[in-house]
């Protein structure tokens, strides 16, 4: 199984870069396992590239949201369930002659929530996910250590030995106790002298006077100019009892120890049983927290069959969902059709282009994490490398540097394009040089990304002077509505207010472009801003080639 | 004050002092003996492991803490096993320490046992949280340093002891202590808005004498997470509250100041408070008035 992710050997950057682009984070602070063995895994962030394994995924989420949704009626069939993998512990790693006491009491609490956890799903759920009953005799066996079906202690019940001990120091301590008691006692009758449950007492040097003629009853010692410092003194009783107690106490530990000695067998034998369980659990976990997602966000299943198209309908990029929510905006979902090589996306700055290809991976990561995606539609391939080539938010690309670091990552991008397919995506690359020379560049990375089989490209740019070409699709973001923006625009509203709704009237949609110059948003944009209208109108006749 | 069981019943007492070797452990044996004389169960933990060897309030070695049937306490695996007191484990904590794993326990048996706890502000709140939400005790006493604190701070009702001891060398220290302790502990909670006006500084970081020099003239009030992260001594607070307000995120009830006197008389000690820090001062639970012990 091959899985990249972030600080995987395999192309790392590559999909580190990809990930942080995709603003795939953002998804997965919301997938919330239980377990955690489930985290574990959540953690390792893992973007597969066997398709049967993903598929083998999108199936798990699919039979838990059809638990789900089957226990939608019997909600507190789905609280036990979370109940029990919340509480799953930590196993042991690996297996030993000795295991420590916490150590079975972790394996015991494991198989007491799997049980709890079998308990509330359904068969069907249950053999879907392989969870059939585990170590019950094992279970059975540490049933007996403990008040609860989760605690764990060396009880009486696993030799007639030890509860003979346990009660010889019961009342051994009871007969120390009674000793205690009875020093208390004589203690404040000869001398006033009351501990009320201390074990000692500092007491005035007037008072302790006396005390220092009674040794029998009382340990006196100077505590400083003021005080002594009393304890009862033991008798030849008490020490002999705590000898007792001592004896006594070294032969429980010895059989507590020879007890877990044998538990420890039997834990030993069953831990690959154990683990495995715990595996399927964790299974079934991550498979809940993907369909919690696909419930409340209304996912989809991803159609990974494709050859090489790339189609999207409906697409909700997430991230900029949520932003354009809490800003008052309309967000548009993305719906569009790529069955050429390569794409280029043109547009205006802020048109949306760049976020049209944080879309593309954002859905691509999200399928090849085993993901449903929110959409109504979405049909890919499995590729065996995704990557990014452009600026990385935080990043600022500028100069000669700026422009080393975008071959770099063109480079990598190029030498990782082998055998499983790629898809890659390049925002305004070349931005940082002349334009001729980055339509140059464009151009001929283009026509050779096309030659290469498996290759699926997007290209985001606003440079319009590229040399077309029939292996590539070239699209725009539809840009400003400038008839719906001026109808809206105030004359007086202050400049944010009307930046503001300029902003409203961008459509966030592909369509064809057809070569030339293409329409101009910026100057549209700035003339509803304001910009006096000699500049604009000069600034037109240059675009058209007036001047 | 201090020496009912009503003072610690249903509440999370965080038993702290100044240094080591001040008598926080002895103190705390004093109180959970009072909780259990009330018929209670306590649940009881330290926070990593002080090492001290001898405690002031006895002067003698360090006692392990008596432990009761019934109880629920926090140590590691070995020293619960080697206290005798018969540990069913509740939980164990992730991590570990230097003496193995560290596990919550009910004592089926009475016994004593040396408190290994988990080190971290973390750890102190996923034990606080595991005891409050198994419903495993209702009053918990913790032993630790005056900055772990902080997790208790946002538990309902929670409080804290100060034990601190002194003689007759470092009187004028200790009351030092007592008195800026007092004043740390009657800081207002910052109010609503706080930080949006000209002059009011929240400060994400601790309030040293360095971090208070470098305030423009024009900040008339500041405020803390808690007081915890105020490093200025009893002197420098004190002028800093001449001339600002100070505020805490959240404040943290002082249930009283323990103080144990070696070679010092408590008139000597007293005398050299304010009234408001004398007011909550209580001395040695072990010391017995002559009354009691005639």
């Amino acid at each position: 199984m091959k899985a990249l992710r972030p600080g995987s050997p395999l192309a790392p950057e590559d999909l580190a870069d990809t990930w942080a682009f995709s603003r795939a984070e953002e998804f997965w602070e919301l997938y919330r396992p239980f377990t955690p063995y489930g985290k574990d895994r959540r953690d390792e962030r893992r973007v597969l590239s066997d398709l049967g394994e993903i598929e083998r995924l999108l199936d798990g989420t699919e039979a838990a949201a059809a638990w789900l949704d089957s226990a939608r009626e019997d909600p507190a069939a789905r609280d036990r369930a979370g109940y029990y993998l919340k509480r799953m512990p930590r196993l042991p790693g690996s297996a030993k002659t000795e295991y420590e006491l916490a150590e079975i009491f972790q394996v015991k609490k494991f198989l007491a929530c799997y049980s709890g956890l079998r308990v509330a799903l359904d068969e069907r759920t249950r053999a879907s996910f392989g969870l059939e009953p585990a170590a019950e005799a094992l279970a059975a066996e540490l049933a007996k250590g403990g008040s609860d079906p989760e605690t764990f202690f060396v009880a009486d019940a696993y030799d007639p030995a030890l509860a003979e001990v346990r009660a010889s120091i019961a009342r051994t301590d009871a007969d120390l106790e009674s000793a205690r008691l009875s020093a208390e006692t004589r203690l404040a009758a000869r001398h006033g002298v009351r501990l009320a449950g201390r074990d000692f007492a500092l007491v005035p040097r007037a008072a302790a006077e006396a005390l220092l003629a009674d040794r029998d009853l009382a340990v006196v010692e100077p505590y400083d100019d003021r005080l002594y410092l009393v304890h009862p003194a033991a008798d030849s009783r008490t020490l002999g009892l705590r000898d007792r107690r001592d004896e006594l106490a070294a032969r429980e530990r010895n059989l507590e120890d020879a007890i877990l000695r044998r538990l420890s067998v039997l834990v030993a034998a069953a831990l690959p049983e154990i683990c495995n369980t715990a595996e399927r659990v964790r299974d079934f976990d991550l498979a809940l927290a993907r369909a919690r997602l696909c419930r409340d966000l209304g996912l989809v299943r991803p159609d990974l069959s494709s050859d090489g198209d790339w189609e999207l309908r409906k697409g909700r990029f997430l991230p900029c969902e949520a932003e354009c929510r809490e800003l008052g905006l309309n967000y548009t979902p993305l719906a569009a059709r790529f069955d050429r090589p390569v794409t280029t996306i043109f547009g205006s700055n802020m048109g949306g282009k760049t976020v049209a290809l944080k879309t593309v991976l954002f859905f691509q990561v999200l399928a090849q994490a085993g993901f449903h995606v929110p959409a109504v539609l979405f049909r890919t391939r499995v590729y065996a490398r995704l990557s990014y080539v452009g600026e990385l938010a935080g990043e600022r690309l500028a100069g000669l540097s700026g422009f080393g670091w975008e071959i770099h990552r063109f480079i990598r991008a190029w030498e990782g394009m082998g055998d499983g397919g790629c898809l890659a995506v390049f925002d305004e690359f070349a931005r940082t040089t002349s334009s001729r020379e980055a339509e140059a560049l464009l151009s001929a990375a283009q026509s050779e990304l096309a030659a290469k089989p498996g290759v699926k490209s997007f290209f985001a740019t606003h440079f319009r002077g590229l040399a077309r070409s029939p292996d590539v699709a070239y699209l725009r973001m539809k840009g400003l509505d400038r008839k719906a923006a001026s109808e809206c625009l105030g004359a007086d509203a202050p400049r944010a207010e009307r930046l503001a709704r300029i902003n409203r009237h961008m459509r966030y949609e592909l369509e064809p472009d057809e070569e030339g110059p293409g329409p101009s948003d910026a100057l549209t944009v700035a003339a509803l801003l304001g910009l006096p209208g000699e500049i604009v109108r000069k600034a037109e006749e240059v675009v058209s080639g007036r001047q | 004050m201090l020496d009912r069981a009503e003072d610690f019943l249903g509440r999370v007492t965080f038993v702290t002092g100044p240094e080591k070797h001040c008598g926080k452990t002895t103190f705390l044996n004093r109180a959970l003996a009072l909780v259990r004389a009330a018929g209670e169960r306590p649940a009881f933990l330290s926070v990593g492991y002080d090492g001290e060897a001898r405690d002031s309030l006895s002067a003698a070695r360090k006692p392990s803490v008596p432990v009761a049937a019934g109880d629920v306490v926090v140590s590691a695996e070995r020293f619960l096993r080697d206290g005798r007191i018969l540990p069913e484990i509740l939980e164990t904590l992730p991590g570990g320490s230097a003496f193995g794993r560290i596990c919550v326990a009910r004592a089926n048996r009475s016994g004593r046992i040396v408190l290994v706890g988990p080190e971290g502000n973390q750890g102190v709140s996923r034990v606080l949280s595991f005891l409050r939400d198994e419903g495993a005790a209702r009053t918990i006493l913790v032993d630790g340093a005056i900055n772990r604190i902080t997790q208790v701070a946002s538990w309902p009702g929670a409080r804290f002891v100060f034990v601190l001891r002194t003689d007759a060398a470092g009187l004028d220290k200790a009351a030092r202590q007592a008195r800026r302790l007092s004043l740390l502990s009657t800081l207002k909670p910052v109010p609503a808005g706080f930080g949006a006006g000209e002059g009011e500084v929240l400060l994400a970081g601790p309030l040293t004498a360095a971090t208070a020099a470098a305030l423009p003239e024009s900040v008339r009030g500041v405020s803390v997470e808690d007081f915890t992260k105020v490093f200025l001594e009893d002197g420098e607070l004190r002028s800093f509250l001449s001339g600002r307000a100070l505020f805490v995120g959240t404040p943290i009830e002082c249930a009283g100041i323990v103080a144990v006197l070696r070679g010092v008389s408590r008139d000597a000690f007293l005398s050299r408070l304010d009234e408001g820090t004398a007011s909550r001062v209580v001395f040695n639970p072990y010391e017995l008035s002559p009354e009691a012990a005639a």
